[in-house]
């Protein structure tokens, strides 16, 4: 049992068994974390796993001055808005960047969504107010960030996250039926 | 809705849509981790986000297999900047690894080789030694064989000058995968006992601290025996063991099903008690779990897990038998609720 200053004093000193109890008990968290920025899991693993190594190669000059976690955090958060700083550069230099108004709001295939539920999601989006449902589509298909959609549209960051409030919150109500199956079904595969 | 859950819902919403600074992830994430309940409504948001996105946006990542990668490219404390820098790059391309792998395989060889020139050379000799420490490893040690290292094991490889006869001598734990080869001959020590195999798969188990040396065997079959005794034939499915002490050796036909689980992170009970099920997974994860109160040990339990990291696992078992999970970075403590 290591204490956060253990941990950091463990890892100053270059104890590897210290170092394995950071990376298995913040490997998970991270990638999820990462994930949010990045969407695509495999990216996000790669980044964090970077992330682990450098901390393991400058393991005796890392300066934690708030709490471990926070530090941990922090240089994901970092490195991911610097991938997608060199994704958005590497975008432009190829000419690919997407023309927003003809993109298809197509419907991720997932394993576990029929026909059914997936109508039942469109339905619910389509039910959305106007605004409320531009700055969605925005946000979870071209995945634009809160400020890029509030240039876009001359509107506030908080309005904006306001709307993404309301649409998140009308789904959950809209699939509520749906929910406890969905959990059920994870349940099972855990089980499997 | 009061103000604390408008205020969790807003960092769910942020979370999701990839605008949550490192203080708000770690701030839902132990909201989260305070009750089933919050980890419910958590995983309904995660589902309506993965559902309403340009491609699928999560899938779980397996802790261990990464924790294997990242193990098997840490090097000591105390190395120079030049390779510290060649490391760093090698986790962002596998193919380099596969290149540096091979590399180090052909100067291992190519030392062999030229060791072997020498005509004062001894019958048998080291080409190359495999050492997991506090890892699970898995590496190729020769053209014809694969292994996978449980913790704080040696595995070391030898060849003879034509290179015909090998030895694999082990101290630990190792799972052995040997392609039959019509002209090179492989002979497994372990301990005092001798596995001699005809291109099959199995498992060791010679930790020093044992008194048992216990040989499964996955696929084909083998000879398992010591220079004085003649030793035992253990088949597909069977395991054979060899007791230090009393110097003989028995056969069992019902393997357990969990021995080759550090190698494949699949784990089966059958209304095993949750003791045996404890000390099945605290003989392959870093992280402990510990049964707070005596009368747990002999709750059963009957379930198979494929590929969880731990804390899922411990979380898995408490939802099955009413239990409270309570964590640290090194132990996973279950309790009753």
């Amino acid at each position: 049992m290591y204490s956060d200053l253990e941990l950091v004093t463990g890892l100053r000193e270059g104890n590897e068994l210290v170092f394995e109890s950071i990376f298995k008990n913040y490997y998970e968290r991270l990638c999820n974390y990462a994930n949010t920025f990045i969407n695509d899991m495999t990216d996000a693993e790669e980044m964090v796993q970077g992330t682990f190594m450098t901390l393991w190669e400058k393991h005796d000059v890392i300066d934690v001055h708030t709490s471990l976690k926070s530090y941990l955090y922090r240089a994901v958060h970092n490195n991911c808005l610097n991938h997608i700083k060199h994704t958005h550069i590497k975008r432009e230099y190829n000419n690919e960047y997407l023309h927003y108004a003809d993109i298809e709001y197509e419907q991720v295939s997932n394993e576990l969504m029929g026909k059914e539920l997936e109508c039942k999601i469109n339905t619910a989006i389509n039910s959305l107010p106007p605004q409320c449902q531009t700055v969605f589509k925005m946000s979870r298909y071209e995945n634009l960030t809160y400020n890029e959609i509030a240039e876009k549209m001359g509107i506030s960051v908080k309005t904006i996250e306001n709307h993404m409030i309301k649409a998140l919150r009308t789904l959950r109500v809209e699939l509520k039926e749906y929910l406890p199956l969905i959990i059920l079904l994870l349940w099972f595969k855990n089980l499997n | 809705m009061d103000n604390r859950d408008e205020h969790i819902e807003r960092l769910i919403v942020r979370y999701f849509s990839g605008e949550a600074l490192p203080e708000e992830a770690i701030e839902l994430e132990e909201w989260v981790d305070e009750s089933p309940e919050h980890r419910k409504y958590f995983e309904e948001y995660r589902f309506i986000s993965n559902n309403t996105g340009q491609k699928k946006k999560y899938t779980k990542v397996d802790t261990l297999e990464a924790w294997q990668k990242i193990s098997g490219q840490m090097k000591p404390p105390a190395i120079s900047l030049k390779r510290k820098a060649r490391d760093q790059r090698s986790i962002y391309n596998r193919i380099w690894l596969a290149m540096a792998a091979s590399f180090t395989l052909i100067i291992g060889l190519s030392l062999f080789l030229i060791f072997n020139r020498r005509p004062d050379n001894i019958k048998l000799l080291s080409s190359s030694e495999l050492v997991s420490k506090d890892s699970i490893i898995f590496r190729k040690v020769s053209p014809t064989v694969k292994a996978a290292l449980n913790r704080k094991t040696i595995v070391i490889y030898s060849s003879d000058k034509t290179g015909k006869k090998n030895e694999i001598n082990i101290t630990g734990e190792a799972f052995l995968d040997i392609r039959h080869s019509k002209d090179t001959s492989i002979v497994v020590r372990a301990d005092k006992t001798i596995i001699r195999d005809i291109g099959t798969s199995f498992n060791v188990r010679a930790y020093p601290s044992d008194n048992e040396i216990r040989v499964f065997v996955e696929s084909g079959k083998v000879e398992f025996y010591t220079a004085g005794l003649k030793g035992i034939i253990i088949n597909q499915g069977e395991t054979g063991i060899y007791n230090k002490t009393e110097k003989k050796f028995v056969l069992k036909s019902v393997s357990d099903p969990n021995i080759t689980s550090y190698k494949t992170s699949t784990f089966i009970f059958r209304n095993d008690s949750l003791s045996k099920v404890v000390s099945t997974l605290n003989s392959v994860y870093y992280r402990k779990i510990v049964l707070a109160e005596k009368g747990l040990a002999d709750q059963k339990i009957t379930v198979t897990f494929r590929n969880e990291s731990v804390d899922t696992i411990a979380e898995i078992i408490a939802e099955t038998l009413s239990l409270k999970v309570k964590c640290d970075s090194t132990t996973i403590i279950l309790e009753h609720e």
